[in-house]
């Protein structure tokens, strides 16, 4: 039972990681907190479906692809509607609340509000130490696992990996080194929708996809960045572990109603003593 | 001269006739189908993430609107009456549902609405609609007082609901399942689960059955794995739900990996299609719900003709539509019934109904010991159990709604 709860808890906690990296990417880099990346999680999960299903593609082939499109498009949303607001947050807010309506009432009109279900990449389940977990399950963890490597290098290895860090540190002197600011948060808005299309693809094999699973993607994804440190990587992958596995040991215990709110208590108690967060700078 | 003139009075004579025999025709035709209109309320959500089940409401009414204006209307002491209706968007909060209501009473002035998604939603409506005298029709409900009660004297419900598929599932499972002695219930955390429970629990009880206990989720939950884990600990022989069918399909996918093989009724009627599409083919086994098949041989031919008139509007069709069409086709025969357009006539009507035609077949009005009021739709429903990712029509049930 333990081993089973411990594995539910590391399925839930790396797809809160993925979501919210994206988010705390954005955040770090465009200085805008991008409220419709809920939705941009839920445009990728579509994605993979329309591939998948609608043209027969293979189901990491659909994932790529839409990996890709949500990246660009992510993009062309940081250009138009964030890139604008930079330095005004209530400009911003409106503006990501309109992206939200807008990439909500496009699908609804191209999709309909039926309910969706990407078919399983490998279907059957795998056993681990006595518990159970279906391979898409897995494969969600593999992939995860691999994409935030992935990300981590790229920032820690390359020009424009590091070029981003020190946007997010001071915005004014990286730029005044001589950084295209503007390329930067390009960069950081293609990365973090690339995550948020990611998570979106593996949880609609899992789960089932509609138009409105975007908001509670996006409520995680700000409990975790919360929890771990604004702008923070490493304390996004440490707030998404710990919020997942209060999931998967707490509603086995007591329950699932429980385990919601015995997250927000975790968080507000470290906040209290930490109110930059796990990893957040002052 | 003489000639010219008898012609050109011929040729006016004629006129004359032909266009006194033509507005003769148009008058009569027009006096005899001057139909008056009759609006009614339709609430539903239309946005939001409810909208997966209330635009299907919504454009099922339509449809039996156009069908039942296409038959003729309805006609009340003689005069005909087309039926218009006024849709307006309940959304997902109480706050919502009573400006939808509001809206359709002050600004569009009508007398019999048919909507409400929710227990909750009907609860907080009640007091808009009775206190106006206004009918209203609701799509769903769990059976629990809040809904409807004596205290609601204009409130109908036509769909059967959990608390009256609950007995007629559980001897189902007795029947077919007989070593399933162990059963459990997950509901949706609603205000309405404890009572269905103890509904369900004294049905069980009644029957034999051990109750291990009830489990509830948000509506909200997208992974069942760690909720299961707890639920399958007990060791249960069967589990009964309350789940939309998107949730329905995660139960069933999630409990097949977890290694539960034991049977899984839902005692909310979600889309056989719709659960067996989430869960895969592979893992729908054993799945009951009181939901027919819309695509099965078996189904009543009105059923044929609505999934058929479904289809080519909106190319799709599954139970979620056809099931609210009785909503509004009840009232609307209730009307025609009283012969009035005035609700307090309609509902003393409606209430002693002991024989309306269903889209299932023949039903009556009942309720009047379990609810205390005769304002509960006793129709025939259908379940069907997924069986190999094969959808089977288990048959016609009645529920016993005294």
């Amino acid at each position: 039972m333990l081993a089973q709860n411990l594995l539910n808890g590391l399925m839930a906690g790396w797809i809160y990681i993925l979501v919210a990296l994206g988010l705390t990417l954005v955040l770090s880099i465009v200085g805008i907190v991008q409220l419709a990346h809920g939705e941009i999680y839920m445009v990728g999960a579509y994605i993979v479906y329309y591939f998948c299903v609608s043209a027969g593609l293979n189901f990491f082939l659909s994932l790529l692809i839409s990996i890709l499109c949500v990246g660009f498009l992510g993009v062309i949303l940081e250009k138009f509607f964030l890139r604008p607001f930079r330095d005004d947050v209530e400009g911003a807010i409106i503006s990501t609340i309109a992206l939200i309506l807008i990439l909500q009432t496009a699908i609804v009109a191209i999709a309909g509000v039926s309910y969706k279900d990407i078919p399983s990449p490998i279907q059957g389940v795998v056993k681990v130490f006595g518990a159970v977990l279906s391979w898409e399950r897995l494969i969600t963890i593999l992939v995860s696992i691999v994409l935030v490597s992935a990300l981590l290098i790229f920032i820690t290895k390359t020009k424009i990996g590091q070029a981003m860090v020190a946007v997010s540190e001071d915005r004014v002197a990286a730029a005044l080194q001589g950084i295209n600011v503007n390329r930067v948060s390009s960069v950081a808005m293609f990365l973090g929708c690339a995550l948020a299309a990611a998570a979106g693809g593996l949880t609609g094999a899992i789960f089932d996809v509609t138009p409105f699973i975007g908001g509670f993607a996006l409520m995680k994804g700000i409990e975790v960045i919360i929890l771990g440190g604004l702008g923070s990587i490493p304390g996004a992958i440490i707030g998404g572990l710990i919020l997942g596995f209060i999931d998967g040991l707490v509603t086995p215990l007591l329950s699932v109603q429980l385990a919601g709110i015995i997250g927000l208590v975790v968080i507000i108690l470290i906040l209290l003593f930490r109110p930059q967060g796990l990893l957040g700078h002052e | 001269m003489k000639k010219l003139s008898l012609i050109s009075l011929m040729i006016m004579l004629t006129c004359g006739l032909i266009l006194g025999a033509y507005t003769e025709v148009g008058l009569a035709a027009s006096s005899k189908d001057e139909a008056k209109t009759l609006k009614i309320g339709v609430m539903a959500p239309l946005t939001g993430p409810s909208s997966s089940a209330g635009l299907p409401h919504s454009r099922i009414t339509q449809l039996a609107a156009e069908w039942i204006n296409g038959r003729g209307g309805i006609t009340i002491k003689g005069q005909k009456y087309v039926i218009e209706l006024a849709i307006e968007d309940e959304k997902e909060t109480s706050d919502t549902a009573i400006t939808a209501a509001t809206k359709l009473i002050e600004l569009h002035k009508v007398k019999f609405i048919v909507g409400t998604i929710s227990p909750t939603l009907a609860a907080a409506v009640a007091p808009v609609t009775e206190k106006a005298h206004v009918i209203r029709s609701l799509w769903h409900g769990e059976g629990a007082p809040i809904e409807l009660s004596p205290n609601t004297p204009f409130t109908f419900r036509v769909p059967v609901v959990p608390r009256d598929f609950a007995p007629q599932l559980l001897k189902y499972l007795v029947k077919t399942y007989p070593n399933a002695k162990k059963i459990t219930m997950l509901y949706i955390d609603a205000p309405a689960a404890p009572f269905l429970f103890e509904k369900t629990k004294q049905a069980a009880e009644a029957l034999g059955l051990n109750v291990l206990g009830l489990d509830l989720y948000p509506s909200a939950t997208r992974d069942f794995y760690p909720l299961l884990s707890k639920v399958l600990a007990s060791k249960p022989d069967a589990i009964y739900c309350t789940a939309l069918p998107h949730l329905m399909g995660g139960i069933l996918k999630s409990a097949r990996e977890l290694g539960y093989n034991g049977p899984i009724f839902n005692l909310s009627p979600s889309s056989p299609e719709t659960v067996r599409n989430i869960a895969g083919k592979a893992l729908a086994t054993h799945c009951i719900v009181p939901a027919p098949d819309v695509n099965s041989p078996e189904m009543t031919p009105m059923i044929k003709q609505i999934t058929k008139m479904v289809l080519n509007k909106y190319k799709e069709c599954n139970s979620d539509y056809v099931r609210q069409w009785d909503s509004f086709w009840w009232m609307v025969q209730a009307i025609e019934k009283a012969q009035n357009l005035d609700p307090s006539e309609v509902a003393k009507t409606w209430e002693k109904m002991d024989r309306i035609e269903a889209s299932t077949g023949t039903g009556k009005m009942g309720g009047r010991q379990s609810y205390g009021i005769n304002h509960i739709g006793v129709l025939p429903f259908a379940v069907t159990r997924m069986m190999n990712g094969e959808l089977e029509h288990v048959g016609w049930f009645t529920p016993e709604i005294p």
